[in-house]
């Protein structure tokens, strides 16, 4: 059976060629000549400074097994060490360490199930700049397998994301490249001419803005709590009109499709992948992505010699060697595939003239530093690229004690032009990176 | 640690734990009054109900729900109102979602048979591991394989057709493992030295694949090879022409493909009935047909403007979501209408929504009274539809769905293989099964001396197979400590980790998931400290050692007597005589006082505990209703575990228990805030 989607006809699927310079957005865009851009790569279950820590300070750190892949690209590099996770100081769960991971309310009562990181600063940004673009941000992952909270947990949503709109509003992932792909290409009907796609993308609108109507009415006749279910549907069919018309207006070539059925491998390349196109056709500004959920099981039984998951490793490395060198290993594979994105990014040039890890800052980050007793501090994060904003790379960076580590992301706000007013609890200011 | 956390702790462990539901101060209820029915919020239609509703309706196989964003988990289920959210991601892709099924519905083009091929150095191909050009226009797969992908237009039943031969190595000849995606479809050992085609038949789903040739065991000399030329693949061999099936049921009115408006004026009261579980107003065929014509004006064809009215219906909150409209005035209950039970009898039972003859019982009022709702759930259960019930609340209740994104270390478990596990999966359903759908009693999934093996699993379990007897054979385990659920690999494995056994993680899932008196989480620094070191201990006393302080032991005394009893099942779901430093298995432990030797012994102390029945009952309780059960419900808990105990613990007089009760029958409307 084949898949027809006729009546839907974005616009954002001409496969022209990608013309910057072109993009009428970039007049809406903050201050900055281009437009700046930030991306949480994440590693579940702990990166632990056991194994990473450079013992050189500043230019040219020392790159220890689990850190060599830094090596090509190290001048655009740096390593933070020594941030500390105020937020979730008292308790150290998994799912406690996620909601705070990029969000920064206190947690002072982890056992009440209350993990409320509140909105996290990926959001924060969206809702400003995120409107720049089609999609405020995007939300990616892998669907591998991790442990659930369990029968009798109401905290699962803290391990399947790092990405809150807002307390108790998660964001999931998106595990399979094609949809991702889809969300951002599908529609295309070759045998259509520019009046007929006009014309059919104001009706699919104006069916939206029909059932937002009749949605609207229905909910004046509902209780408060399912009146507030439907905001959440509201809400999102007018960010769907926002976003036909935002691809509407967007040009960008297509790059290849990356089917479905992958592995864990071919996804995180698929993922790479769509994450350079994201940008480079600046359909978002804002991107995490979750290599897995916390608690992940992912096998890395390509990785020469391993054979456990990842969730029991970075917890048996404690008491065997074997372990601990199957952990580094699986460390090594991520900051490799971490850095293939940097480079790629790297590999891609704007209408300025500069590439786009300049205008790009790439974070590496974990819930955990030491995994095996859940260590939310000291934390090692990695840190690549946004030199357009004054960002010095390169170094080793270790940070005073009790460093908060959302520090880091008050001096992401900064970098993207984001009012970081409203946002957290525990940060005391941005941390030096310009120096 | 800080001191209230301990102290928490050790509240939360003492003793048999008491549940939220049987706290009622009152101890009792009177028959007469109703009780408070509770409240849920807006039930959003999580990804799998939605795939099976597209399934219902339309007889579709696309699963667009399989690619939403995940659903949140609230006490291992995902059909909690209360928990389940909407992102704009989700309304997004919903709406593609109802363009692929509608653009399906309405597909008229005839498939056709297609053939694609690639020959070896075609384009496209790509060559991965050690291997070389062989005679010109073949490709010799020391290690490693050859793929191309092939973008296929319509799905179905294909023809793969591999030309190879095989060339001797030191020992054998090699095998060629055919794969599509990575997965493979097929493994022929190629004694021939003569290329020949190999013709494979798989299902290929639309979309891009990759098609692959590898050699399986790879030795590592260069002599042992596999030798390709070609690789076609060509269907589907049963292309479909005109419209699917579907269409003439829901559009009888245009078997042309042409729907007028007339027609469309016909269909849409019909459609949008089974669409949003309930008839349609007056006022909302108006608003449908008002989609037929926006698209009319906009020069659509007819069957576009059909399509168009429809996609209306699929992406309004009334198809999106279970709308249970409030009481009017002040009233705080409200008894449910015939279409709400309706809607929630098809959730509970079928994870779908209701069909004709459900609809038909809510117009008539057959539902209004208790006698109805069990003449339907009758119904319902023995339809096919109902399996629901094994797939989405026990297989998220009983580990199936952990056990399928669970894997095991190859090192230590060389035998485990994705097959073995997906052969567990299906006896502990055909297990699970027998409770939820054939009205065996609960006792049985603990206590029966019987299981369904297939090859693979008689292998593991050592026993008797007989291949002339079928795929899957019912077997006696008596002399094989293997009692129901305690004994398949497939609990067994899920409750594992991936390289050993685990008593904590064993008798944490009873204690959770039969008994409903949950341990906390492990304080601070604890969790993942204990490690097992070769130092002349058995792997228990080491475990046993660093959990014997009597702050550990409140909650560790509880779960871990349970596990051990499981203790002679490795990993996999084999029997082992020792432990992985090779200690002998003790498997006899005291739990409560009471003695258990082995398996026998914790399964009879598990199904003497008056906590299983009720456990049962609010689990089952909270995915039918979509809800966390409330202190408050401990009268009607209370009240159906007693139906569910006087009748022999069958599923069917718990699930009649739960329909026939006010909590299901009725809507409490939350306090105005």
């Amino acid at each position: 059976m084949n898949r027809r989607m006729f009546i839907r006809t974005a616009g954002a699927t001409l496969w022209l060629p990608f013309l910057p310079s072109a993009l009428p957005r970039e007049a809406r865009s903050a201050s900055f000549s281009t437009p700046r851009r930030a991306l949480w790569w994440f590693i579940p279950n702990g990166f632990m400074e056991e194994f990473v820590l450079p013992t050189v300070i500043g230019e040219g750190y020392d790159l220890r097994l689990p850190l060599e892949p830094i090596a090509p690209l190290q001048s655009r590099v740096s390593v933070l060490s020594n941030l500390y996770n105020h937020a979730a100081q008292d308790y150290y769960l998994h799912e406690e360490a996620m909601g705070t991971l990029l969000g920064d309310n206190y947690i002072d009562n982890p056992q009440s199930g209350n993990l409320d990181g509140g909105r996290t600063v990926d959001q924060h940004a969206a809702s400003s700049i995120g409107l720049n673009t089609p999609f405020p941000s995007l939300q990616l992952g892998t669907d591998e397998p991790y442990i659930s909270g369990g029968a009798n947990s109401n905290t699962d949503i803290y391990y399947r994301t790092m990405s809150f709109a807002s307390a108790g509003l998660p964001l999931n992932a998106l595990g399979d490249p094609q949809t991702v792909f889809d969300r951002m290409f599908a529609g295309a009907d070759a045998t259509l001419t520019e009046a007929e796609i006009t014309a059919r993308r104001e009706l699919r609108k104006s069916l939206l803005d029909s059932v937002l109507e009749r949605t609207t009415n229905l909910q004046t006749r509902l209780n408060y709590a399912d009146k507030q279910k439907l905001d959440q549907f509201t809400s999102g069919i007018r960010d769907l009109e926002l976003q036909i018309d935002a691809l509407a207006e967007l040009q960008c070539e297509a790059p290849a499709e990356p089917g479905s059925s992958l592995g864990f491998q071919g996804k995180v390349y698929a993922m790479t992948d769509l994450m350079v196109t994201a940008f480079q056709c600046d359909f978002t500004r804002l991107i995490t992505f979750m290599t897995g959920a916390s608690t992940s099981l992912t096998q890395y039984n390509f990785l020469d010699g391993v054979t456990s998951d990842h969730h029991n490793l970075s917890h048996a490395w404690a008491g065997s060697d074997a372990s601990a060198s199957d952990l580094k290993s699986i460390y090594n594979y991520q900051v490799a595939r971490f850095v293939d994105l940097a480079t790629k990014l790297q590999g891609i040039t704007d209408d300025q003239g500069e590439d786009f890890l300049s205008s790009t800052l790439c974070f590496f980050v974990s819930e955990f530093g030491e995994s095996n007793q859940h260590h939310a501090h000291p934390v090692t994060y990695l840190m690549a690229g946004g030199e357009a904003g004054g960002i010095v790379q390169g170094k080793h960076r270790r940070f005073e004690k009790d460093t908060p580590h959302s520090n880091a992301w008050i001096s992401t706000l900064d970098f993207l032009g984001v009012d970081p007013a409203g946002w957290g609890t525990t940060h005391t200011g941005p941390l030096d990176l310009q120096s | 640690m800080s001191r209230h956390i301990a102290l928490a702790l050790l509240a939360a462990c003492h003793g048999p734990t008491t549940n939220p539901g049987t706290e009622d101060p009152t101890g009792g209820t009177t028959p007469s009054e109703a009780h408070d029915p509770g409240t849920r919020p807006l039930q959003r239609v999580n990804a799998t109900e939605y795939d099976t509703i597209a399934r219902d309706l339309f007889g579709t196989s696309l699963r667009p729900g399989q690619n939403f964003p995940a659903d949140e988990l609230s006490y291992g289920f995902d059909n909690i109102a209360a928990a389940l959210t909407t992102s704009s991601t989700h309304v997004e892709l919903w709406e593609g979602a109802a363009d692929a099924i509608l653009g399906e519905l309405f597909d008229d083009t005839d498939e056709e048979t297609l053939s694609y091929a690639a020959q070896v150095e075609g384009a496209g191909v790509v060559y991965s591991g050690v291997g070389e050009l062989f005679d010109d226009t073949y490709y010799a797969i020391y290690e490693g394989s050859i793929s191309v992908p092939f973008s296929i237009v319509y799905d179905g039943d294909f023809d793969i057709t591999v030309t190879a031969f095989g060339r001797l190595g030191e020992l054998a000849y090699p095998t060629m493992d055919v794969k599509i995606d990575g997965v493979v479809v097929d493994s022929i050992e190629l004694s021939n030295a003569e290329a020949k085609d190999f013709v494979i038949r798989a299902d290929v789903t639309t979309g891009l694949h990759i098609f692959e040739v590898a050699i399986r065991d790879p030795s590592g000399d260069l002599k042992r090879a596999v030798i390709v030329d070609r690789m076609q693949v060509k269907g589907p061999l049963d292309p479909e022409i005109g419209r699917p099936a579907a269409y003439a049921e829901i559009v009888p009115c245009a078997p042309d493909g042409v729907p007028s408006r007339v027609c469309a004026a016909e269909v849409l009261p019909i459609f949008g009935r089974l669409a949003w579980r309930r008839p349609l107003t007056e006022e909302e065929v108006a608003w449908a047909l008002s989609l037929y014509d926006t698209a009319d004006q906009a020069l659509l064809t007819e069957a576009e403007c059909l399509e168009y009215a429809f996609k209306g219906l699929l992406m309004s909150p009334e198809f999106l979501y279970r709308v249970e409209r409030d009481p009017e005035g002040n009233a705080t209950t409200a008894v449910l209408d015939g279409y709400q039970t309706a809607t929630r009898l098809a959730a509970f039972v079928w994870s779908s929504t209701p069909d004709e003859a459900l609809l038909d019982a809510a117009a008539s009022g057959e539902l209004d009274t208790p006698e109805g709702v069990e003449a339907q759930l009758d119904r319902m259960m023995s339809n096919p539809k109902g399996a629901a019930l094994v797939d989405n609340l026990a297989g998220q209740w009983f580990a199936v769905r952990k056990l399928q994104s669970t894997a095991l270390d190859t090192v230590v478990y060389p035998n485990y293989s994705p097959d073995l596990r997906d052969s567990m999966a299906t006896e502990l359903r055909l297990l699970l099964q027998g409770f939820f759908r054939e009205g065996r009693p609960l006792d049985e999934v603990f206590t029966q001396q019987t299981t369904w093996v297939d090859a693979r699993l008689a292998e593991l379990y050592l026993l008797p197979f007989d291949p002339a007897q079928g795929e899957w054979q019912e077997v006696s385990t008596v002399g094989f400590e293997r009692y129901g659920l305690f004994g398949t690999a497939g609990w067994l494995m899920a409750e594992s980790r991936s390289n050993a056994p685990s008593a904590v993680k064993r008798g944490k899932w009873i204690l959770e998931n039969l008994l409903c008196s949950a341990p906390p989480p492990p304080p601070p620094n604890v969790e993942g400290m204990v490690t097992i070191v070769p130092d002349g201990v058995s792997v228990r006393e080491q475990e046993e050692a660093q959990r014997g302080d009597e702050f550990c032991q409140t909650c560790h005394a509880q779960m871990d007597p349970l596990g051990w009893t499981l203790h002679g099942f490795a990993a996999d779901g084999s029997k082992r005589p020792s432990d992985e430093l090779g200690f002998p298995v003790v498997n006899s432990s005291v739990w409560n006082g009471v003695a258990m030797d082995g398996p026998a012994g914790m399964v009879d102390a598990i199904v003497a505990d008056p906590r299983l029945s009720q456990c049962v009952v609010e689990k089952t309780f909270m995915y039918a209703l979509g809800r966390e059960v409330r202190i408050e419900d401990g009268p009607m808990i209370e009240s159906i575990t007693a139906d569910f105990v006087d009748n022999g613990l069958s599923f069917e007089a718990l699930a009649k228990a739960i329909v026939t009760s006010d909590a299901f029958r009725m809507r409490g409307v939350p306090e105005v805030e």
